[in-house]
């Protein structure tokens, strides 16, 4: 890192975060914004598990992370109830199980 | 700050929230470590997590530079790993302080898990628990990136399953958004979307791609009504 990188991207990341709240402090969002916004987390979270789970810097990674996210996917569908410190928990000992047992 | 007790909630209980802490200074030690083995000293990584607050796009610019690529590359990978935060700013853009410059400070917590634990809320509890959680992930990601740099390098955050205490709460996160056929399919096309652009882009890149990919999906068979209803 240089402190001039830094700086730019801590500017412009800034500036992605503060636009929507800024630009929509006192107007309403348009219709087909707020449609969207709906949308946005049904889009956004699958996507975050993909890249959570699968994601290196080599591309896609079948590893212990995967065995994790299979069990907690099974965990949430069987309680069907809100469990996410249990499958945070769980997402961790499997995963730091796996890795103990077969490597990283 | 607020009471934990005063918000807890089945979407952001202690134990959730413990360990969703747990997991954010783990990675932050991670980051910090291995930013202070680079040469970077202390004080640098902490001011990157403190006004950045990006994890995966302060690794990726780091990494970048050290690859001996441009400072100008850097900050484009940066960039784009963060304008998911475009989105989400969006979404939680109904909840936060109307005061410009309280708007403005909360605009700067924004992030995955700020946003997508407090949208679990009842409408009118979203305002305290995301100003609540921001601030919790803030400060775990900085005073992790401190413990780490000051520690060293020897530190491995992933043997402690920390990545897959993320992932799982991203599955458990996504699965609760799911209300229908139509959200099904949605939610399908956003994973294997990001599935297929990580063969060929950075994750960070994959995730803004399927995100556009699954709106346009989601949009054209009306699954914004069928999370209206």
């Amino acid at each position: 890192m240089t402190w001039p990188v830094l700086i730019t991207l801590a500017i412009l990341t800034f500036a992605f975060k503060a636009a929507g709240p800024m630009i929509f402090a006192k107007r309403p969002m348009p219709a087909w914004l707020d449609d969207i916004v709906r949308i946005l987390p049904l889009a956004i979270y699958p996507a975050l598990v993909a890249s959570s789970v699968f994601g290196s810097p080599e591309g896609v990674t079948f590893d212990a992370r995967a065995i994790a996210a299979a069990a907690v996917l099974v965990l949430v569908i069987l309680v069907r109830k809100r469990v996410f410190g249990f499958a945070m928990l769980l997402g961790a000992v499997v995963t730091a199980g796996v890795r103990a047992l077969f490597g990283p | 700050m607020a009471n934990l007790a005063d918000t807890a909630t089945p979407a952001n209980s202690r134990v959730s929230l413990t360990l969703l802490t747990g997991a954010v200074v783990l990675f932050g030690m991670a980051y910090g470590a291995d930013s202070f083995a680079a040469g970077n000293g202390i004080l640098m990584p902490v001011v990157a997590s403190t006004f950045i607050v990006g994890g995966a796009s302060q690794i990726a610019t780091e990494a970048v530079l050290r690859g001996d690529g441009s400072p100008v590359t850097a900050v484009l990978i940066g960039l784009a790993l963060n304008l998911r935060f475009v989105a989400l700013g969006l979404i939680i853009s109904p909840y936060l302080p109307t005061q410009p410059l309280k708007r403005l400070f909360a605009s700067h917590l924004v992030s995955d898990h700020p946003v997508s634990f407090s949208m679990l809320e009842t409408p009118e509890r979203r305002k305290k628990s995301y100003l609540l959680i921001g601030l919790l992930m803030w400060g775990a990601w900085v005073g992790g990136t401190l413990i780490g740099a000051v520690a060293g390098s020897a530190f491995d955050a992933s043997a402690l399953g920390a990545d897959g205490a993320i992932a799982a709460g991203f599955v458990a996160l996504a699965v609760d958004q799911v209300v229908g056929r139509k959200s099904v399919i949605t939610a399908i096309v956003a994973f294997a979307t990001s599935m297929i652009l990580m063969i060929w882009v950075e994750s960070g890149i994959a995730v803004v791609g399927a995100t556009v990919v699954a709106i346009v999906v989601g949009r054209a068979i009306g699954v914004h009504k069928e999370l209206a209803r």
